[in-house]
């Protein structure tokens, strides 16, 4: 792939991405070793290489899929319970988790195929690994993807340096030693025609001028950070070793209409080297093309500049209506918007006080508005993470021997940043799901009457408050008999049980369940659905599907826009206080007088059951001679909570709770009131479902014996 | 045939001494080995100074031998692919 | 024989951070806790590099720089001054003081690692 602005930052995800599954991964390793036969950290570990291999998979990076290929197929195998997770196999595993960084670490730092270092040490750990494959198994047998087009051999640098750069400290050699640990130094030729005749040289003015070849992967501007000490006072040139590598990517490069930005963007060279040949031109004359001042200066080959210029002139031709954005440092509007909050936090302290000045009121409009335009800094379009998945379509179907036309619409709805980077994974489940189970292959099509070539949509908008991203497949649809026989089979649910089409949809999602019949490489090592959903929940999101069969099926994911602050409603049950997000809240009631155990009430001639919070969290006292009741809805089904006061309407920010608390379920993270006080953020999904399961277990019959 | 000793640092704080010590002892028509036993470190103004004394020589019509290099001035000179090409650096 | 490097920062955890960073890579380290602190270790010794924040108490770093580079022992001695990102009219008086590299806080110790690194050997 070409490093577009967009791949870039989609590399940028995948990093994030591989280092918190690879935290997970270790993290799991590390339990499996004390507790070998927990099912439940088996699967949380096999997916985590599962993962990652399918994201790497998606930038290409071939040394990084093939390697943890092994590791996945090695942990499927724990997983099927045919290899046991002993200590020793955990402690062949994980250096293979450190080495899986070391390799994420370098495709951080623009290292896109593995280092001949990182080769050998990926064998060795593999070697390791061999005697606890089951059969003749060989590494040979993962996936190959098309190389990257990125295949420079490295750099030729020409460095003459400042006649005060050993007065100053800077020792060119130190610099040339600095570069062996980029890459290999293949060639070096120092240049000593400047010394002065004996008398005449200054023994501590610098004379030397160095000639180098790098081999390495690291990119230009990462060899040109060597210098940047010096970079003032010396002529430093970096020029490919094989430019041919530039042209061709110059030409795969989508438009730009500046010659600098396309020679910037390749690569080919630096921003630095830019400013100088503008600086060169500005001194010489304003007609010298920046191109030929490049040339001349020996900072750029001209093979390249004239690809970048045959790019430039078939941009002036297309030109569309790009889009403007910024890049911002992701950190700084963290920064900004946990300001907002504590701001938020203080205005809340001064509508407590009960002061009700009308500049009051000025101050909540203010704040409000800051708190949005901080906000929307954040949100970025969908389109990118979309689009991503052109390459995987495209992969999948030759895999499958399939036709799909892959639709994409909607790509302009905005969400926040950090969302979108934890949604892409589950999306790439349901787009692979789709195409592997979902859409038929071309004779199958034709025979049921549909065009051989399978359509798959992705489209994302806005709906009251939340961003809705829906998969759409023509294919087979769900089978309703075939899922449910499944589901009885599995366990999961008594074959007496009637139930609605969607909740038996509903069952797709459940762990462990997996409609196909053929496992195939793709999705059907029965990783997906029930990840998919526990990810979705994570983010206070929520999934359904809807299927006609023979049809096709759509996969709705709704998902709040942000994740830092909420609208919230407070409610006090004694001296506590909670937040209940408030599109979780349908209404609220006073509490019927009744008896003191009962669990439900009449609502509008509906039973609706409760839970009281004060029951639940154990917060000790009387109640309130007057409770009430707010009802939340979760997938449908409504739930009353049992509180005494009902507070209102608060913007809460969100802060999330300790890792001592991650355990706990129900409450989704806390905020600081007006006052000072913590009150917890109920998670409405967990609470009610938890709820019902206690309800069910308690009104199931005892088992006699 | 005369020998001259370097010792200590071989470096930028150092040189405005060693230049001179160095290459006063260079001498028309005549071979001049340098021991290097004794240097601790070899930097960019230390390495100028062994390449210029080298071409001084050439200019005088004599031979400059670079003898007993330290592991410091090897793992310096490989840095600069030098190692092997200052003659007779054994 | 490890190379010595003197840090001179107010703060003691970056002090601490940044020691346990380059003990780790086999240099030895030597603190001050402001310009003037650091000048007082700066007794003749040899010192491969310093490192020194810029804003401090008693004696900032661009003062400590203008005068460990009059000591004669210490002139030629690479500096690495942490500078923050609001402060380039700092960097520039540092690099005119003598000072020619830089670290921006805030720095992962790995950034300070490679800094130092392609200035002296370990």
């Amino acid at each position: 792939m070409s490093f577009s602005d967009d791949a870039a930052e989609a590399l940028d995800i995948f990093i994030t991405e591989a280092r918190e599954l690879l935290e997970a991964l270790e993290e799991g390793l590390l339990s499996l070793e004390s507790d070998p036969s927990d099912t439940e950290t088996v699967n949380a570990v096999f997916r985590s290489a599962h993962t990652l291999k399918g994201s790497a998979g998606l930038f290409g990076l071939n040394h990084l899929v093939s390697f943890t290929h092994v590791v996945e197929t090695l942990l499927g195998h724990v997983r099927e319970g045919e290899v046991r997770a002993t200590p020793e196999l955990i402690s062949a595993l994980l250096p293979c988790a450190d080495h899986i960084a070391q390799v994420v670490a370098g495709v951080a730092d623009g290292r896109l195929s593995a280092s001949a270092a990182e080769e050998a040490a990926g064998a060795a750990l593999l070697d390791r690994l061999a005697p606890f494959l089951p059969g003749a198994f060989h590494a040979a047998a993962a996936p190959v993807l098309p190389e990257a087009v990125v295949d420079a051999r490295g750099w030729r640098l020409q460095l003459r340096f400042g006649p005060d750069c050993l007065r100053n400290g800077m020792d060119p050699m130190s610099f040339l030693r600095y570069l062996g640990t980029l890459g290999t130094v293949d060639r070096v030729h120092v240049d000593d025609s400047a010394l002065p005749e004996g008398a005449d040289m200054d023994p501590e003015t610098s004379y030397l001028a160095f000639e180098v070849d790098l081999l390495t992967d690291a990119p230009k501007p990462e060899v040109e950070s060597v210098f940047e000490f010096v970079r003032d006072e010396s002529d430093i040139r970096i020029t490919p070793l094989a430019a041919s590598s530039y042209v061709d990517y110059i030409e795969a490069m989508p438009q730009r209409d500046r010659i600098g930005d396309v020679l910037l963007e390749s690569g080919a060279v630096t921003p630095s080297e830019i400013d100088q040949a503008l600086r060169i031109q500005r001194e010489r004359s304003l007609t010298v093309p920046i191109g030929q001042v490049l040339i001349e200066e020996g900072l750029a080959d001209p093979a390249v500049v004239e690809a970048a210029l045959t790019r430039q002139r078939k941009v002036a031709d297309s030109r569309s209506a790009d889009t403007q954005t910024i890049r911002i440092d992701a950190s700084r509007l963290d920064r900004l918007i946990d300001l907002v909050g504590e701001l938020v936090i203080a205005q809340a302290s001064t509508t407590m006080a009960g002061d009700g000045l009308e500049a009051q009121s000025e101050v909540t409009r203010l704040i409000d508005e800051v708190r949005h335009s901080a906000l929307s800094l954040r949100m970025v379009p969908i389109g990118m993470t979309l689009r991503r998945f052109e390459r995987v379509v495209r992969d999948v179907c030759v895999d499958l021997g399939k036709e799909v036309q892959l639709t994409i619409t909607g790509g302009d709805a905005e969400m926040d940043k950090a969302l979108v980077e934890r949604i892409s994974d589950p999306l790439l489940h349901l787009v692979r799901n789709s195409l592997d189970h979902g859409i038929e292959p071309p004779a199958e099509r034709v025979r049921c009457g549909k065009p051989a070539q399978g359509s798959l949509r992705l489209n994302a908008y806005h709906d009251a408050g939340n961003i809705v991203i829906e998969v759409a497949d023509d294919g087979r649809g769900l089978d309703r008999d075939k899922i449910l026989a499944k589901a009885v089979d599995r366990g999961l649910i008594s074959g007496s049980a009637s139930l609605s089409d969607a909740e038996i949809y509903d069952l797709i999602f459940e762990p462990g369940f997996s409609t196909a019949d053929a496992v195939s490489n793709l999705s059907g090592r029965g990783v997906g659905m029930d990840v998919v959903r526990r990810n979705v929940a994570a983010l206070r999101g929520s999934i359904e599907v809807e299927s006609v069969r023979g049809h096709g099926a759509v996969i709705r994911i709704r998902l709040p826009l942000t994740l830092a602050i909420i609208d919230g409603f407070l409610v006090g049950v004694g001296p506590s206080s909670f937040i209940v997000p408030l599109d979780r809240v349908t209404e609220c009631v006073e509490l019927p007088p009744g008896p003191r155990g009962r669990d439900c009430m009449n609502l509008r001639g509906e039973v609706l059951p409760f839970i009281r919070l004060r029951q639940l969290f154990g917060i000790p006292g009387e109640s309130a001679r007057r409770q009430n009741v707010v009802v939340v809805e979760q997938s449908g089904q409504r739930t009353g909570l049992v509180v005494d006061a009902l507070l209102g309407e608060f913007q809460t920010v969100i802060k999330p709770l300790g890792p001592l608390f991650s355990n706990l379920k129900c409450v989704s993270g806390s905020t600081i009131l007006g006052n000072g006080d913590v009150a917890l953020i109920l998670d409405v999904g967990p609470l009610v479902s938890e709820h019902t399961d206690h309800e069910r277990a308690r009104q199931a019959p005892i088992p006699v014996g | 045939m005369s020998t001259v000793e370097l010792e200590g640092e071989l470096t930028i704080h150092t040189a405005a001494t060693q230049g001179p010590h160095l290459l006063g002892a260079l001498e028309e028509k005549s071979t001049l080995r340098v021991r290097l036993a004794g240097v601790t470190e070899l930097d960019t103004a230390g390495l100028q100074l062994l390449l210029l004394a080298r071409r001084e020589g050439q200019r005088l019509g004599s031979t400059v031998e670079f003898r007993d290099a330290s592991a410091e001035v090897r793992a310096a000179l490989a840095v600069v692919h030098l190692d092997g090409a200052l003659e007779a650096l054994s | 024989m490890g190379k010595t490097i003197l840090v001179v920062d107010d703060s003691a955890s970056v002090r601490q951070v940044v020691s346990i960073a380059l003990k780790g890579a086999g240099y030895d380290v030597l603190v001050g806790t402001d310009g003037k602190d650091a000048l007082a270790k700066l007794d003749g010794r040899r010192v491969h590099l310093i490192i020194s924040d810029v804003n401090m108490p008693n004696m900032d770093g661009i003062q400590f720089v203008t005068e460990a580079k009059k000591l004669a022992a210490y002139k030629f001695t690479p500096i690495i001054m942490l500078t923050t990102e609001s402060q380039e009219d700092k960097k520039r008086q540092a690099q005119a003081a003598g000072a020619k590299a830089w670290v921006t806080k805030p720095f992962q110790p790995e950034q300070m690692l490679a800094a130092v690194s392609k200035l002296i050997a370990p």
